[in-house]
């Protein structure tokens, strides 16, 4: 799509010469996608039009872990919204809200993003550490993670390691 | 893994006899040729662009197996031009047109597509000037090289002519451009009912309808009610919709979960998890052309191989089409020569030399 994609990748590299700091590679999404699936580890910061964003996050997603986990937010230039990063396209249904399994961790990663927007970041890592000490920890997670914890269970332990 | 050969090998078998326009055989003549020997009568000419980058040096492996393999198939070379011919507005030249339109067949290796340049795409020419309406990548997982994933067994057919790759981009207003994503009813139905007569062919129990039709409810809507219509004719295949979103987070957390997918043009960049992926009738490797080590004799040749395997399916030279499948899938099981971007250190000359061996 030259003239499309081509007045993007223009106007990345517009703003690319301004950080020289900061290395500046293009990547055609097809590429992009067998890439992820096989080294993952190659790509740090990674910007798309809309669609590939879609695809490419939920593909990231799936690489990290699964929707339950990964935080997102969406930012203007005068607010931001924070919400999970990769949906998947489905909310769940009400049965699935009666088992009391859907992982916080995304949502709650997504809470530290923002307070990091806020300018509070203490409070962003205190909250992060903690999450992430929880899961790498193991005893409490939700089904997607292969656990057998409940949401509240998963969430009273992140409340006892943020001291 | 050697279940998933046979299982493959006893799939075929099971669904020799179709009819229908998709198996009708071009070939008539070659009927009898398969139940004896792999001995033909008159060679088969098929066209051949070996592309750029990598491209001839693969090209070159595919030429030495199958001479290695006695395939009576003969070439017509055709290299992608240094100007536009007029004739075609792209850097593919009418007689290479001709030649695969004659043949019928051919095999293309990688096209490098300059990027952002004007004219049109030369893999674009080539689709829409030959109406190769589907684009159908098998993937599987290679029996002796592990990968993320193991169990791989699954086929992405995607509509090749229209969608997000149409072509169809202009200038608004500087700095505003618009691309138009175009489905059609046609082109829906073709390449639904080519899916559900895949499925049926090969002994698969499963088509996915892959789509975004909640956000783009009229050009994935005429989609999906496409593939509705096409499946009500399959009522012994299963027919389910995904939504792209959900489909590529399937894909990598468990890709053993699909069977054949069925999509409009863009979202055939869903991941491919594994190596081993080819084309019909313009059977092509699916990579690019690797300019950074062209020449060097590292490529890995195995995709282009496995696309030329499909494509003597296609011929119904089956008897060869095993016996060099077989051939790259025990050299690369056995790990003595793999190429280095599957973690060894042969060349690509040394491969294509172990493949011939295991003839």
């Amino acid at each position: 799509m030259k003239l499309a994609d081509g007045l993007f990748l223009e106007s990345c590299r517009e703003v690319a010469t301004k950080y020289p700091g900061i290395k500046y590679s293009e990547i055609i999404v097809d590429n992009c996608c067998m890439q992820l699936v096989s080294k993952p580890e190659q790509f740090d910061v990674m910007v798309t039009p809309n669609l590939y964003g879609n695809l490419v996050a939920n593909t990231a997603a799936g690489i990290a872990g699964g929707t339950g986990v990964m935080p997102g937010g969406n930012v203007g230039a005068d607010h931001a919204v924070f919400e999970q990063g990769a949906s998947a396209g489905n909310v769940g249904s009400e049965e699935i809200v009666a088992q009391n399994k859907a992982n916080p961790v995304a949502l709650l990663l997504s809470s530290a993003m923002m307070l990091r927007h806020l300018k509070f970041p203490s409070f962003a890592d205190r909250l992060e550490i903690a999450v992430k000490w929880v899961i790498s920890e193991g005893k409490y997670r939700t089904k997607d993670l292969g656990g057998g914890s409940t949401t509240q269970e998963v969430v009273d332990s992140v409340i006892a390691a943020l001291d | 893994m050697a279940s998933q050969i046979l299982r493959r090998v006893l799939r075929r078998f099971s669904s020799t006899t179709s009819s229908s326009p998709f198996s009708s055989n071009p070939y008539p003549h070659r009927n009898f040729d398969r139940c004896l020997s792999s001995a033909a009568t008159t060679p088969i000419t098929a066209t051949l662009f070996p592309g750029d980058g990598i491209g001839p040096e693969i090209a070159e492996s595919v030429k030495k197996v199958f001479k290695a393999a006695e395939v009576p198939i003969e070439w017509e070379e055709h290299y992608v031009g240094k100007e536009i011919d007029p004739r075609t507005q792209s850097f593919l030249t009418w007689e290479s047109l001709e030649s695969v339109r004659q043949n019928r067949v051919g095999l293309k290796g990688p096209m490098a597509t300059p990027i952002g340049k004007g004219h049109r795409s030369l893999n674009l020419t080539l689709r829409k000037e030959l109406n190769l309406y589907a684009n159908v990548r098998p993937c599987y997982s290679l029996p002796g090289y592990k990968t993320r994933y193991d169990d791989v067994d699954l086929i992405t057919i995607r509509e090749n002519t229209e969608g997000e790759y149409s072509g169809l981009e202009h200038l608004v207003v500087r700095g505003v451009v618009e691309s138009l994503k175009i489905i059609s009813r046609q082109a829906s139905l073709r390449v639904a009912e080519y899916a559900f007569h895949y499925a049926k062919a090969h002994g698969r129990d499963r088509v996915s309808a892959i789509h975004k039709a909640n956000i783009m409810q009229k050009t994935d809507g005429l989609f999906l009610k496409c593939c509705r219509e096409v499946a009500e004719k399959y009522p012994e295949i299963k027919y389910e919709e995904v939504i792209i979103d959900n489909c590529c987070m399937m894909l990598v957390k468990n890709p053993a979960l699909f069977d054949v997918l069925v999509m409009p043009n863009l979202y055939g960049l869903t991941p491919s998890c594994n190596i081993g992926e080819g084309g019909i009738v313009l059977a092509e490797a699916v990579h690019g052309s690797a300019p950074d080590i062209a020449g060097k004799d590292m490529a890995n040749p195995t995709a282009l191989l496995l696309s030329a395997v499909t494509m003597l399916h296609h011929l119904e030279l089956h008897d060869e089409a095993d016996r060099i499948q077989n051939a790259i899938l025990t050299t690369i099981a056995e790990g003595k020569y793999r190429t280095v971007d599957l973690g060894g250190t042969s060349s690509t000359t040394d491969f294509t030399k172990a493949v011939c061996d295991h003839l």
